[in-house]
């Protein structure tokens, strides 16, 4: 039978209710990537909460960091270009690839006598890179007067590095003196500012100055030399000069940096000096003579201060260590209304008890602001399941979520839904069933890692807290309580043996004595992961308040 | 177990529900796949996929219009998503032939075979002719869910239909002897 018809009709008539069975293995394979994602949804949230707090942590430690290392950094590219502005400035183009180079020289031997720092080697870096650009710039023929610059200079140099080292010791013996040392650095750093594309772009030109002139190489040499007998001579006479002018604002810097800023001002101070140098170019040769000569014994002293700052400053971030034992009422409870052990008991009111945590806690501090913390402590928690009837029965059904001991597998549990009906009290005998009350009871062992943040610090301080804990199941037990007596019945099927908690809470401290503190933090701490199946949307959370006291070394 | 509770017992994520779920609308939804789909291993697949999805979503699902209206969409949509991504050769607008009449035994015109020819368009011919003729979208729709302009469904839909016709034609008259159903 032939027939005229609409080509979308007969697809939509044949199709539309058309139905296929798909094959067997495409639920398997659904089940499967469901209870994958069912796995995976279960451990997401942990690692997320985890991934958060270690985020804010590095977050915060990184801005520690960056707040504290940038100043450093900073600083000495400053003050080099500084002093190559006034070389600039005062010498006429002509010296300035000279004096460049005695302050790379300088700088390195800086790096040579406190190969710690790491700001020398900065000095070296950025110093270089002028240098690299005049050598370019200037080509082959002034290779042979940079060369002959640096020989020079090295020796000018060493005397040169003594005597800032020399120089030193009189800002370092005041600690005033070392906070107008960082107020010189700052004001330089102004100016410098404003001065470095001069610099920069002055390079280049007095390279071909420079270039020109290369018959003053020696007398360049002659310069730095001054420039370095100068400055000792200036900077020790004229450690008033330096404060005037700078005296402005005091901060406490930490002892890190306190070094580096020493050796800045220092340099400024060769900076300034050449000023003067220029002025006594005559004269530098004798001078050069005299500074070696008192030199050396200077050196030795500076270094013997050094090494007490060094240990100062060890000492005082020694006392990182905190231990804190510690014990803490608990009270576990649920965020809903559940029942992990049936659900049938889901309606049945519950009452949680108090328990108790004890443990050691170990604290490390970061940095000022930050400490981590982990430890072990060991808990118990309980909770009774009320208004349960109870009843011996050879068959008795066992619960969802408990695995029965011998005993208790007779024992038939059921929620007792009609107490409003039966004038009923606890304990009295309905028939053959009597009214009792469930208690499970688990103990866990509990690993913490915690972040604590130092919201005010003083005698008297108060800290955020926030971390992770991993539980270990350590005892699991249900309980059946009658009127007159309790039995274990079974246990719990479906805890798992590990689970997390996320933690958040406040730290108080009081610090009576030098090393010991009095804490108390009221923590609370959700629990995840808890249950492996069946968890009867019980959500079980502990808020403890800890206290105990903490001994620091 | 009503459909309601079934619902609410897989927003749970209840597997037990979801397989429920699953057994009930499976063959409706697996027809779906196999029209939308270039072939029965693809089909199968885009079944698997666009089912993990229902269990995703359906917390969205708010019990307006059919559950059953829903899946597909989703199953639709899913599928629409894939063939989507992959590039298609632009193609040019052509002549749009609106009605396409066909003389045909209708009992000598297998299912397998409609299907079969319906998965050997080329991907846009198949899924605009899908929506169109059989799930009833408009061609407002088809473009919106296509990111097309609407010439270029309508344009694509009279080519499915010219191919197919050209198909069952030339089916018909290899086969004098009728398919059996």
């Amino acid at each position: 039978m032939s027939e005229k018809k609409n080509i979308d009709h007969l697809f939509k008539d044949k199709l539309e209710h058309f139905e296929v069975a798909p094959p067997d293995i495409s639920w398997k394979n659904i089940e499967a990537k469901l209870n994958e994602k069912q796995e995976k949804r279960r451990v997401i949230p942990f690692w997320w909460k985890l991934g958060g707090v270690a985020a804010i942590f590095l977050l915060g430690l990184g801005l520690y960091s960056l707040y504290f290392d940038t100043p450093i950094s900073t600083e000495n590219p400053i003050v080099s270009q500084d002093s190559i502005k006034n070389s600039t400035n005062n010498n006429g183009n002509k010296n300035d690839i000279v004096i460049h180079e005695t302050d790379t020289t300088h700088s390195d031997n800086n790096s040579g006598t406190h190969p710690k720092t790491k700001n020398d080697s900065d000095d070296k870096l950025v110093n270089a890179d002028p240098d690299e650009k005049t050598n370019t710039a200037a080509g082959s023929l002034n290779e042979k007067t940079n060369k002959a610059v640096v020989t020079v200079s090295d020796k000018s140099e060493k005397t040169i590095s003594n005597k800032r080292k020399t120089n030193l010791k009189a800002p370092i013996q005041k600690n005033t003196s070392i906070a107008e040392n960082e107020s010189i650095t700052n004001s330089n750093r102004n100016s410098q500012k404003a001065n470095r594309n001069k610099s920069n772009t002055a390079n280049p030109a007095s390279l071909n100055s420079g270039i020109a002139a290369n018959e003053k190489q020696q007398k360049s040499n002659t310069i730095k030399q001054k420039i370095g007998s100068s400055t000792n001579s200036s900077v020790a006479a004229n450690e008033k000069q330096i404060k005037n002018p700078e005296s402005n604002s005091n901060k406490n810097i930490p002892n890190g940096i306190e070094k580096e800023k020493e050796k800045n001002p220092i340099i400024n101070l060769n900076s300034k000096s050449d000023l003067a140098v220029k002025t006594k170019e005559s004269e530098a040769i004798k001078k050069m003579d005299s500074t070696k000569l008192a030199v050396v014994e200077p050196n030795a002293l500076e270094e013997l201060q050094n090494e007490k700052e060094k240990k100062l400053t060890k000492e005082q971030k020694i006392n990182r260590w905190q231990v804190t034992p510690n014990v803490a009422p608990i009270y576990f409870s649920s965020l809903s209304n559940g029942s992990p052990l049936d659900e049938k008991l889901e309606e049945n009111q519950k009452v949680y008890g108090t328990n108790f945590s004890y443990g050691v806690a170990v604290n490390y501090e970061v940095n000022k602001k930050y400490s981590i913390r982990t430890g072990v402590h060991s808990y118990t928690v309980d909770y009774d399941t009320k208004d349960i009837i109870y009843y011996q029965d050879m068959n008795a059904s066992k619960m969802q979520n408990v695995d029965p001991t011998s005993q208790g597998a007779l024992i038939q549990i059921e929620p007792f839904t009609h107490v409003h009906n039966v004038d009923a009290s606890f304990g009295r005998m309905l028939g053959e069933k009597y009214e009792g009350v469930l208690n499970q009871k688990t103990s866990y062992i509990e690993v913490p890692f915690e972040v604590t943040y130092k919201l005010m610090s003083d005698r008297f301080g108060v800290d955020l807290i926030g971390g992770v804990s991993t539980m270990f199941l350590n005892q699991n037990d249900v309980y059946l309580k009658g009127s007159d007596f309790t039995m274990k019945i079974g246990e719990a099927s479906n805890l798992n043996k590990m689970h997390f908690s996320t933690n958040i809470g406040l730290g108080f401290k009081y610090n009576f004595l030098k090393r010991f503190d009095a804490r108390i933090e009221p923590l609370f701490k959700y629990q995840i992961n808890t249950y492996s199946t069946g968890a009867g949307n019980f959500k079980p959370y502990v808020f403890g308040i800890y206290s105990g006291i903490s001994y620091r070394f | 177990m009503s459909i309601e509770q079934l619902i609410d017992d897989c927003k749970k994520k209840d597997i037990k529900a979801q397989e429920q779920l699953y057994r009930l609308y499976a063959s409706k939804l697996f027809s779906v796949s196999l029209k939308y789909s270039r072939n029965y291993t693809e089909a199968q697949d885009n079944l698997q996929d666009g089912f993990l999805l229902i269990f995703e979503k359906i917390h969205l699902f708010s019990f307006k219009g059919s559950l059953e209206g829903w899946m597909k969409r989703v199953m639709i949509n899913h599928i629409l998503q894939l063939y989507r991504k992959e590039t298609f050769l632009s193609l040019v607008d052509e002549q749009i032939v609106e009605e396409v009449e066909i003389e045909i035994e209708e009992d000598v015109v297998s299912i397998d075979f409609l299907m079969k020819i319906i998965q050997e368009l080329p991907d846009r011919y198949r899924l605009v002719f899908n929506l169109f003729a059989i799930d009833g979208y408009s061609h407002q729709e088809i473009a919106e869910l296509l990111k097309i302009n609407i010439g270029t469904s309508k344009s694509n839909l009279s080519r499915a239909r010219m191919i197919l016709k050209e198909k069952i034609e030339r089916n018909s008259g290899n086969n004098t002897v009728p398919l059996v159903k």
